[in-house]
C-alpha cells in the first residue's frame, strides 16, 4: 500500500509542477492583456521595471480589461507570497481601487484588512523587513483611501476593535506591530473628527501649520469627514509649502498662489508669459536604460526591452515620471521648474503642465500624470527607422518648441535565422529575393521575399557570423522499415522447430530537396560595395536538403523451438521377457532464425540553388 | 472462527484508537518540537556602528550627501535597546527653518532591499538652532537563527531627504551591523 501511495503522491507532484503555466519572460503589458489571467498579472508585476499602469482600467496604455475576482485574488496572493514588491503592489492596487464600484471596493478593502490583521498579529513583521514593508503598504492603502470608499463595517469594524483591545494589553504585540497599530487607530480617529483626544478644529490646524507639521495636516486633509475642515487642512499644507518654497515669486505672491493651488492642485506656469529658455533631463533623478529590440521575425513584431549596467538581462522598459527628471528654465522665473504633480501634493512650485509637453517618438506616450511609457505590440517594420539611429532618442517638445532629447542606448538582439525550406519532405526550397541595406555602420537589414510574403530582420554587425538567410531544400522522406520475418513454428514432440522467415528489405530514403535560387541585391548606400558584399556573402545561402534516412531492414523471424524428446518404454510379455514397446526419440532441434532484411540506403542530399549577388551602388 | 474475527476486530479497533491518538497528539508534538527548537535557538542582539559610506564608492551614492555640512547635524542610533526603531536627532544649524521629509526616509540593506521608515509621531519643521528627536519605525530585525547571522558585517544605509535653506538635500548615513549573542536571554 505504501509504495502505491508514494507513487500517487509523486504523480500528483509531477502533475502539479508539470502542468503549472510557464510564461515567457520578459512579459510586456500587451502580452499580459492578451493572457488576461490573474497569475499572469502576478508574473508581470514580479519583473524588474514593471509598470503599475496595467492595473488601471482607464489607463491610456495596455491594461487589464476588467478587474475580476481572479485578478483580485491573484494580486493579493502574489503580494502575500512576496512575489510583488510592496511599493509596486501598492501603486497597482491604488489604481485598481480608484476604478472599482463601491461594493467591489468594499470587498477588496475587507480582504486587504484581513491580510493586515494576519500580519500585525504575526511575528514575521518583527523580524522580516519584507513582511514589515507589506504591513506598511497595506496600512498606507487603507489610510490613503478615497473618502467614499471603505471596507464593510461588519468586517473592518471588529478588526479595529480587536486591535484596540490588543494594544491595551501590555506586551501583547511586538514593537513593530504596536507602533503600526497605534498609528492606524490614531488616524482612524480623524474619521470621527478627533485627534489625540481632542476635536479637530481650525485653531488646532493653525498650531500645526505654525509648527510646519504637514504630516498631521495631510492626515486631516485625507481623512476628516467634514469637507470644509478637510479643505482648511489642505490650505494650511499649502501655506507650509509656500513658506518653505525656494521660489521667491511664490513666497512674494503667497495668497494668490495658495488660492490657485487649492483650486487646481498645482501652480501651472503660463508658457505664453514665461517662454521656454532651455530644458534638460536630470540623469540622477531617472532610471537609465538601454533599449533592447527583440525581434520575432516570423510574426514580424518586436518587443522593446530594457537593460542597464547593473542588470544586463533585459526586462520590460520602465515607466519614467517626468516630475523631477525633466527640468526647464523659463523666462522671468527665478529657478528651474519641473512637471506638475498630482493635486494631492499641494505643491506650490511653479510647474509645467502635462498638456504643454509632447513626445516626438512613435514608440512612447505620455500619460495624464506626465509619466512616459513605451508602446507595446510594435511591428518590426515600424522600428526600421530606429536601425539607422545611434541611440534611442526621446525628443521632447514644450509648448510646441523642441526642448530637449533623452538618449538611451539602443541595440538589436540577434534574430532567429530567416530560413525558408520546402513545405513537404523532399521539396525544393523557395526561390528568394533578398535585399540588404545598411542603415547604420553597425547594422544591416535583410528583406527576404518569397512568393507569398516579405520578412525582414535587423542584425548588428557582430552578429552577422551567426545569422543566416537561407533557402533550404526539405529533408527527403524516410525510407520505410522492412517487415519482420515470421517466427518458425515450434516442433511437436520429437520434431524439429520450423525455420523463421527472413525479414523484409527496407525502403531507401528519399532525395533531399534542392535549395532555391536566391538573388541578393546589396544596396551599398554610403558604404563601400566591396565591404558590403564581403559582409553579407556568407550570410545569404542556398542549401540542399539532407537526404532522407534509409529504412531499417525487417528483423528475421525467430526459429521455432524443437519438440521435446521421449524416453524408450518396455513391457513384459507372456513369457516374462522384457519387450521394448517404444524406442523413444530425441528432442527436435530448434529451427533456424531468418536473416534480417537489408537496410535501405539514405537518400541523396539535395543540391544548393544558385546565389547571385547584385550590387546597387 | 468467531474468536479470530473478534481478534481482528479488536486489533482493528486498537489500530484506529492508536491512529486517532497519534493524529490528535501530532500538533502537540509539533508544538513541543517547536518549543525545543526555539528554546535552543541562540538569541542575538545588534550593534550598528556608523561608518563612512563615501569610501564604498557605489553608484547609490549619486545624489547622496555622505558628509554633513555646517547647516545640519544628526545623531543616529539604530535599534537602540533592541526596540526595532532608529533614533535620530536632527539639529538645525541654519538661520531658517529646516524640514526633514519624514515620509520619504528609506533604509537600504546590503542585499538591495529598500524599506521605508517614518517617525512614530508626526513632526513639523525644525526652527533655527533647535533640535528634533524622532523614533523611526518599522525596523524589522531577525532575533535568532541564520537570518540574523547573515546580517553580521552587512552595511545598512539610511537615506534622509531634507529641505535645508529651502533646498532639497539628501543625507545618507551608513552603518555596519554586528550580530552578537544575547547572553542575558540564554
Amino acid at each position: 500500500m505504501r509504495p502505491f501511495r508514494l507513487i500517487l503522491v509523486g504523480w500528483f507532484c509531477w502533475l502539479a509542477t508539470g502542468c503549472a503555466t510557464q510564461y515567457v519572460l520578459p512579459m510586456t503589458s500587451s502580452e499580459l492583456v492578451d493572457l488576461g489571467v490573474g497569475k499572469a498579472l502576478v508574473v508581470y508585476l514580479g519583473q524588474p521595471d514593471a509598470s503599475p499602469s496595467v492595473c488601471d482600467t482607464k489607463s491610456k496604455g495596455p491594461h487589464v480589461n476588467e478587474f475580476t475576482s481572479d485578478f483580485q485574488d491573484a494580486l493579493v496572493k502574489g503580494f502575500v507570497d512576496g512575489k510583488i514588491q510592496p511599493a509596486l503592489w501598492e501603486r497597482c492596487v491604488k489604481r485598481v481601487l480608484r476604478n472599482l464600484p463601491e461594493d467591489r471596493a468594499a470587498a477588496f478593502y475587507d480582504q486587504l484588512m484581513r491580510e493586515h490583521r494576519k500580519l500585525i498579529r504575526g511575528s514575521a513583521i518583527e523580524e522580516d523587513p519584507k513582511a514589515a514593508e507589506r504591513l506598511v503598504a497595506l496600512q498606507n492603502l487603507y489610510l490613503d483611501r478615497r473618502r467614499d470608499q471603505n471596507g464593510h463595517p461588519e468586517v473592518v469594524g471588529p478588526l479595529f476593535e480587536e486591535l484596540r483591545k490588543t494594544l491595551g494589553k501590555a506586551d501583547a504585540l511586538g514593537p513593530v506591530a504596536r507602533d503600526m497599530g497605534r498609528e492606524l487607530l490614531a488616524t482612524l480617529d480623524i474619521e470621527k473628527g478627533r485627534w489625540q483626544d481632542q476635536d479637530v478644529s481650525v485653531a488646532m490646524m493653525d498650531e500645526l501649520a505654525a509648527a510646519g507639521n504637514t504630516m498631521t495636516l495631510e492626515r486631516f486633509a485625507k481623512r476628516l469627514p467634514d469637507p470644509a475642515l478637510s479643505a482648511e487642512a489642505s490650505r494650511r499644507i499649502i501655506r507650509v509649502h509656500i513658506a518653505l518654497s525656494p521660489f521667491s515669486e511664490v513666497r512674494d505672491a503667497a495668497q494668490p498662489v495658495e488660492e490657485r493651488v487649492l483650486a487646481e492642485g498645482k501652480n501651472r506656469i503660463s508658457l505664453a508669459q514665461h517662454p521656454l529658455v532651455r530644458a534638460w533631463f536630470d540623469p540622477n533623478n531617472m532610471p537609465m536604460r538601454s533599449v533592447v529590440v527583440r525581434q520575432d521575425v516570423w510574426r514580424q513584431t518586436v518587443k522593446l526591452l530594457g537593460s542597464s549596467a547593473a542588470r544586463p538581462t533585459p526586462s520590460v522598459l520602465p515607466e519614467l515620471p517626468f516630475r523631477g527628471a525633466l527640468w526647464a528654465e523659463l523666462k522671468s522665473i527665478s529657478r528651474p521648474v519641473s512637471v506638475c504633480v498630482g493635486r494631492k501634493n499641494f505643491d506650490p512650485s511653479p510647474c509645467l503642465d502635462v498638456s504643454d509637453i509632447a513626445l516626438d517618438n512613435p514608440f512612447t506616450y505620455l500619460d495624464r500624470s506626465a509619466t512616459f511609457h513605451f508602446q507595446d505590440g510594435v511591428s518590426l517594420a515600424s522600428v526600421v527607422p530606429l536601425a539607422a539611429a545611434n541611440d534611442f532618442s526621446l525628443p521632447v517638445r514644450i509648448a510646441g518648441v523642441a526642448a530637449t532629447t533623452l538618449n538611451w542606448g539602443l541595440s538589436f538582439e540577434r534574430p532567429e535565422d530567416l530560413q525558408f525550406s520546402g513545405a513537404q519532405a523532399g521539396s525544393d526550397g523557395p526561390d528568394l529575393e533578398v535585399h540588404v541595406e545598411r542603415p547604420h555602420p553597425s547594422r544591416f537589414i535583410f528583406y527576404a521575399t518569397r512568393p507569398s510574403a516579405t520578412y525582414l530582420a535587423i542584425v548588428e554587425s557582430p552578429d552577422l557570423g551567426q545569422f543566416r538567410v537561407a533557402s533550404v531544400g526539405a529533408r527527403g522522406y524516410s525510407g520505410t522499415d522492412g517487415s519482420p520475418g515470421m517466427n518458425g513454428s515450434d516442433g511437436a514432440q520429437c520434431q524439429d522447430g520450423g525455420d523463421g522467415s527472413d525479414g523484409g528489405s527496407a525502403g531507401n530514403g528519399g532525395p533531399g530537396g534542392d535549395g532555391g535560387d536566391v538573388h541578393v541585391r546589396v544596396f551599398c548606400g554610403q558604404y563601400d560595395c566591396n565591404d558590403m558584399l564581403a559582409s553579407v556573402r556568407g550570410v545569404v545561402v542556398s542549401l540542399g536538403g539532407a537526404g532522407g534516412p534509409g529504412g531499417r531492414g525487417g528483423v528475421g523471424g525467430r526459429g521455432g523451438n524443437g519438440g521435446s524428446g521421449r524416453s524408450p518404454s518396455t513391457s513384459t510379455d507372456a513369457q516374462g521377457n522384457t519387450v521394448q514397446t517404444d524406442a523413444g526419440c530425441s528432442a527436435g532441434s530448434s529451427g533456424r532464425s531468418g536473416n534480417n532484411g537489408a537496410d535501405g540506403y539514405d537518400g541523396p542530399n539535395g543540391s544548393p540553388g544558385r546565389v547571385t549577388f547584385e550590387v546597387v551602388p | 472462527m468467531w474468536r479470530f474475527e473478534k481478534d481482528v476486530r479488536l486489533r482493528g479497533k486498537f489500530v484506529e484508537v492508536a491512529t486517532e491518538t497519534m493524529r490528535r497528539s501530532f500538533p502537540l508534538a509539533q508544538l513541543a518540537a517547536l518549543f525545543v527548537l526555539t528554546s535552543c535557538a541562540t538569541p542575538y542582539v545588534y550593534r550598528f556602528d556608523q561608518i563612512d559610506g563615501s569610501a564604498a564608492g557605489d553608484s547609490a551614492v549619486a545624489g547622496c550627501q555622505m558628509h554633513e555640512d555646517t547647516d545640519m547635524h544628526a545623531e543616529l542610533r539604530v535599534d537602540p535597546a533592541g526596540e526595532h526603531a532608529v533614533s535620530i536627532e536632527v539639529t538645525n544649524q541654519t538661520d531658517q527653518v529646516l524640514q526633514v521629509q519624514w515620509t520619504k526616509l528609506t533604509m537600504t540593506r546590503a542585499d538591495g532591499l529598500v524599506t521605508t521608515l517614518h517617525p512614530d509621531a508626526d513632526l513639523g519643521w525644525i526652527e533655527p538652532g533647535q533640535k528634533q528627536l524622532a523614533r523611526l519605525i518599522p525596523l524589522a530585525l531577525p532575533a535568532s537563527g541564520n537570518a540574523a547571522l547573515t546580517l553580521d558585517g552587512q552595511r545598512f544605509r539610511l537615506t534622509v531627504p531634507m529641505l535645508v535653506r529651502r533646498e532639497r538635500r539628501t543625507y545618507c548615513y551608513d552603518f555596519l551591523a554586528h550580530v552578537l549573542e544575547n547572553k542575558e536571554h540564554r
